[in-house]
């Protein structure tokens, strides 16, 4: 079992790929909550198919992965805010007309490119293929967002749950929507090596649905998002290694199955609770109603 | 910067299509408590909208507390209170929470709240009438508590100007009265107070000042002033009668709706 664990570490790319995986991890778990709270989860969805786009135009032009990956999503982030700020259309619409577009210029641009390209890895992810500039990429997006997070979170917060309000009290609602897709897109293109362009939608959503079925506590939310990202990182990654399938399908299928136990766990509890509260006195807790306490914090 | 609250001078708003108010006029007062009244789709939302700042397509003029609502971001010192259906109950956060997140605009760049923010929303949510609900979650809340939480959240910053849109909707008898009692109370404290109704016996014949809109204000002054059936008509297009009684103004619906004669069917009230 011990050399289970630790036998891949004797390779340099795994080592690496593990260091990628636990940043993405916690980046993609963070972020998550505030995705399924703003009920953008389609977002991650939508940059990733972009991202897909600008690395084969990048790479065709003979330019870095990352910079072809940068200019696509900041284009697709930028224009989904202008999108979805036309009356009747809403992010979802938005989300659908761009990063599909960019996608599509990225499937044409490879079948007519002469180059190789390694499309299996930019779809799902490759851990061999982790190098020091991945790495770099992944720190930098994670002290970004980490320092973003702590300097506006009560904006962010506030114009997630209220926007109408924080707008009045002074919150710049649009901007900070803005700084959000940006993050999200700089998220997204640090994750492309490690998940794969198809499996970053369900990195920066699962570990925040789990949080939200366990917990009525945003602060715990983000705490236990964090940790379902890096713990199914680090299991994917080892399941990776050894069975030998793609790191991204063995990290999402990881999330997934946390996500499976959140699910059939919070029902459990709630239909106990629910029981005792039958059985025990009644208005146990002063009369308010308790229509929701199913949804009850786990943790938290 | 004048005694005024609000200041409208030929506000005419549309969202593309026909305007939804004409050539509005209104002057409020520091200190004045009133009700703008009018039938659904009246365009009262609308009119809160531009007084706090959330317009930019409006012509004409709007003052808020003395100055020109800024043309991007919202004039300063107004606390909002929007309509409960709004907000999704099952967000993440504490009565606290939301009270504090009232003054985030102003509030240090850390996650946390200081200890005076704390003490100061536990101070507003004691004069609510809410001490003790701090760590509920905002759904264990009942309408008229959800509406106090609100309310503190608007006088968690440095508002001089309260705006609630239908704050007694959705809530029983008992609380519109505390509601209504608790704005007079912050009015007495020295706020101006604007809130919006469809309300006419409950709310707008209890406030001191009702202004009618009906994509124009049809009447601005005192319940038994502007409570008479030809406003009314005006306002709301179908007739309505006023009873007085004992220095009371009530709003009956004048129309029979049934046919007469037909026997209301067991079960029905
Ligand atoms: N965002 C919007 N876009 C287009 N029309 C709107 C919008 N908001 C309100 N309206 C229209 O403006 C009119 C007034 O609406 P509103 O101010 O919400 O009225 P009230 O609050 O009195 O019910 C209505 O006819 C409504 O359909
Ligand atoms: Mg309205």
């Amino acid at each position: 079992m011990a050399s289970w664990l630790s036998d891949p570490f004797a390779y340099t790319f795994f080592a690496r790929a593990m260091i990628a995986g636990v940043l993405v991890g916690a980046m993609c778990g963070a972020l998550s909550v505030f995705i399924v709270l703003r009920r953008m989860s389609y977002i991650g969805h939508g940059l990733a198919h972009a991202v897909l786009g600008g690395v084969a135009v990048g790479l065709v032009l003979g330019q870095d992965m990352y910079l072809g990956a940068v200019v696509a999503t900041v284009v697709a982030a930028l224009l989904i805010d202008r999108i979805s700020r036309r009356r009747g259309l809403h992010a979802d619409a938005a989300i659908g007309v761009v990063t599909t577009a960019i996608f599509a210029l990225g499937v044409a641009t490879l079948s007519v490119s002469p180059e190789r390209i390694n499309v299996e890895a930019v779809l799902f992810g490759n851990i061999l293929g982790v190098n020091p500039t991945d790495l770099w990429v992944a720190a930098g997006v994670g002290v970004a967002l980490l320092a973003t997070l702590v300097v506006a979170y009560k904006r962010l917060v506030f114009a997630t749950f209220d926007p109408e309000v924080a707008e009045v009290h002074g919150i710049r609602v649009g901007g900070s929507e803005i700084v959000f897709n940006l993050l999200t897109a700089a998220v997204v293109v640090a994750s492309v090596r490690v998940l794969g362009v198809l499996l970053i939608a369900a990195a920066v959503v699962v570990p925040g649905a789990f949080a939200r079925l366990v917990s009525r506590s945003l602060g715990a939310m983000l705490g236990i998002a964090t940790m379902v990202g890096v713990g199914s990182s680090v299991v994917g990654l080892y399941a990776s290694y050894h069975v030998d399938v793609p790191s991204g399908p063995a990290i999402v299928l990881t999330a997934t199955a946390v996500f499976a136990v959140g699910f059939v766990g919070s029902a459990l509890v709630g239909r106990s609770a629910a029981r005792a509260r039958r059985a025990g006195p009644a208005g146990v807790e002063g009369g308010v109603e308790h229509a929701h306490s199913h949804e009850g914090p786990l943790v938290g | 910067m004048g005694s005024s609250a609000l200041h409208l001078d030929g506000v005419t708003v549309g969202y593309g299509g026909p305007p939804v108010l004409t050539d509005l006029a209104l002057e409020v007062g520091r200190g004045e408590l009133v009700g703008i009244v009018g039938p659904s789709g009246a365009g009262k939302s609308t009119l809160l909208r531009l007084i706090t700042g959330r317009d930019t397509t409006h012509r004409g003029r709007v003052e808020v507390l003395g100055a020109p609502v800024p043309r991007h971001g919202a004039p300063g010192g107004v606390g909002y209170v929007p309509q409960l259906e709004s907000i999704d109950w099952d967000f993440p956060l504490t009565v606290e929470q939301v009270v504090l997140l009232g003054g985030a605009a102003t509030s240090r760049r850390l996650p946390w709240f200081s200890r005076a923010e704390r003490r100061r929303a536990a101070a507003v949510l004691e004069r609510l009438g809410m001490a003790g609900l701090e760590q509920r979650h905002i759904r264990e809340l009942s309408g008229g508590q959800q509406q106090r939480m609100f309310l503190a959240r608007a006088l968690a910053r440095d508002s001089e100007l309260l705006v609630l849109d239908e704050p007694t909707s959705g809530v029983d008898l008992a609380t519109r009265r505390d509601i209504l009692a608790l704005l007079g109370e912050l009015r007495d404290e020295g706020l101006t107070v604007v809130l919006t109704t469809h309300d006419l016996n409950f709310v707008a014949a209890h406030l001191p000042r009702i202004v009618f809109l009906n994509g124009l204000i049809t009447a601005d002054g005192a319940p038994r002033e502007v409570l008479t059936p030809a406003v009314l008509h005006a306002t709301y297009g179908t007739p309505m009668r006023v009873v007085h009684d004992q220095g009371m103004v009530l709003v009956v619906d004048d129309a029979p709706v049934l046919a007469p004669g037909r026997a209301v069917p067991a079960g029905e009230p």
